[in-house]
């Protein structure tokens, strides 16, 4: 019998050779959500029926003698930004709950039932995804599950949590400006941003059109590829999904890091973090034999260029609503809106035409190296509630300022695998693992190398 | 523009040019994040850049689905 710890790849292996049924792993997911979520918060709607129906469905695939799928039998749950047949998109927000059930099912999710995966639930995430902590005031905080008086971080909070749970073993999330790094970092577990453009994001709620990506979470390097791998391809329904095929990773994953050549982030990167993010940044270089630095040429200004676009793209979205119903909105995020919906156009299109010339620099930089490790949050987990954190002397407002690290990179769409430096004892945090433009399979060789060499690491938390 | 120059009376005259009269309850806020919003723009709009860089806002055209 599988545990609660089985990932993805045993679990599929499992089910593939019939050591054990999909119904068997279906069930067992849905008795670990039933048993201890409660105490976290990750689920906003569990999908039994569903679940036990496509569960099923791949037993009987398997006992026709029909391939299954590459991921048979895995359970998995999703932010609840992604269209769900039959629930409402809520993306956090009480005014989507009003919002008719969904038609049909993202194409991600599309994807992965016909990996053989198999949908169990919808996650919690701050409104409209404009945040870092997912401290939701309609649903409720997301609570860290290595502390349960600490944030998750956000926005993709209750997808992080639900995997540092052994809640589900995969899970899918979106990313603007961190939202897949930060509550990765902060809970543990390995996260995939790809390029942008790369996955398709159809049929999911946006927040910002020029900056949103999807990716998985996971415990393991493997895990995340054979994730991502079942999800490639373009799609017509998303304007900016490039038309590329498929590049899949999980079969060059072992090759490790040797001939890349690594280096970390200076400047920008280590005089805004904490002792710990440093010293996990230094623990991944450590490990790849990286002693290179490269600064990243006005990284503060592409941050700042991110949060401009990030401002005006989310309040035109909502402009209607926040017009007729500014109260309804979360009143975390709700005055950022409002203040965002004032932006004058020339600001906007200033930082697009930054973002170009951003992108244009930092790919010069990867003609000298393949890898950039940076760290992914300032700090680990804080508070629930807290309002500020005090970073290299300096007190800030905690929820802007999670995203540091990660804002500038997404800005220019680069791939991301978020990688887990294991810290005994102690919360967790994480790096990010940086290549140039569609090169997922560098990333991701790179988290693999870290796990491979004991210092990436995604237990399952003690609950 | 400097951020110190923005404060309630401002915001509100702004958001009436985007239909939006804000509660008296919302103003403060709406102050301190136009201010946090303003203060990035400055950072991005004082750092020349060459006339012929475009947007990285990219428009793709487009043809109607083939018929299934």
């Amino acid at each position: 019998m599988l545990g609660a710890g089985a990932g993805v790849t045993a679990t599929a292996a499992a089910v593939r050779g019939g050591a054990i049924s999909a119904t068997e792993v279906t069930r067992a997911a849905l008795a670990r959500i039933a048993s201890t979520d409660s105490r976290l918060n990750c689920f906003t709607a569990v999908t039994a029926e569903r679940a036990l129906a496509e569960a099923a469905s791949i037993d009987a695939a398997r006992a026709a003698g029909r391939d299954p799928g590459p991921l048979a039998g895995i359970p998995y749950a999703v932010k609840n930004l992604f269209d769900v047949a039959g629930l409402p998109t809520l993306a956090g927000s009480r005014i989507n709950a009003e919002r008719a059930p969904a038609t049909h099912d993202a194409v991600l999710i599309q994807r992965l039932k016909a990996a053989g995966a198999v949908l169990v639930g919808a996650l919690n995430m701050d409104e409209y995804a404009y945040g870092f902590t997912t401290e939701n005031t309609h649903y409720g905080a997301t609570r860290n599950p290595h502390a349960l008086d600490r944030i998750a971080g956000g926005s993709s909070g209750g997808s992080a949590a639900a995997v540092a749970a052994g809640l589900v073993p995969l899970t899918l999330g979106s990313d603007t400006n961190g939202s897949i790094r930060v509550p990765s970092s902060l809970c543990g577990v390995f996260g995939l941003k790809p390029t942008f453009g790369r996955l398709p994001r159809t049929g999911t709620f946006p927040f910002v059109a020029s900056l949103d990506h999807l990716g998985p979470f996971t415990r393991s390097a493997r895990d995340l590829a054979s994730a991502y791998d079942a999800m490639q391809g373009t799609d017509a329904g998303d304007p900016a999904c490039a038309a590329r095929p498929a590049e899949p990773c999980c079969a060059g994953l072992d090759r490790g890091g040797a001939g890349l050549r690594v280096a970390t982030a200076g400047d920008y990167f280590e005089s805004r973090a904490s002792d710990e993010a440093l010293e996990a940044v230094q623990t991944a270089a450590r490990a790849l034999g990286a002693t290179r630095k490269v600064v990243l040429p006005e990284t503060a200004r592409a941050r700042s260029a991110a949060y401009v676009i990030t401002a005006s793209e989310g309040a035109n979205l909502h402009l209607a609503n926040l017009q007729r119903r500014a109260g309804d909105f979360e009143p975390l995020s709700r005055d950022r809106f409002l203040a965002g919906a004032l932006v004058p156009v020339s600001w906007y299109l200033q930082a697009q035409r930054f973002r170009r010339w951003y992108a244009s620099r930092i790919a010069e930089l990867f003609r000298d190296v393949d890898v950039i490790i940076a760290p992914s949050t300032p700090v680990s987990a804080t508070l629930i509630g807290s309002e500020t954190v005090t970073i290299a002397g300096e007190t800030m407002p905690v929820r802007p300022n999670l995203g540091i690290f990660t804002q500038p990179i997404s800005f220019i769409g680069l791939p991301v695998a978020a990688v887990p430096i294991h810290r005994a004892g102690r919360m967790p945090i994480g790096v990010q693992v940086i290549a140039a433009p569609w090169r997922e399979d560098i990333c991701l060789r790179i988290a693999a190398a870290l796990e491979a060499a004991g210092v990436a690491q995604a237990p399952i938390a003690a609950l | 523009m400097d951020p110190n120059r923005i404060d309630a009376e401002f915001v509100a005259h702004a958001a009436l040019g985007v239909g939006l009269e804000l509660a008296p309850e919302h103003v403060p806020g709406v102050v301190r994040y136009y201010r946090m919003i303003a203060g990035m723009a400055e950072a991005v709009n004082g750092f020349p850049l060459d006339d012929t860089i475009e947007s990285a806002a990219i428009f793709t055209p487009c043809s109607a689905p083939a018929p299934e």
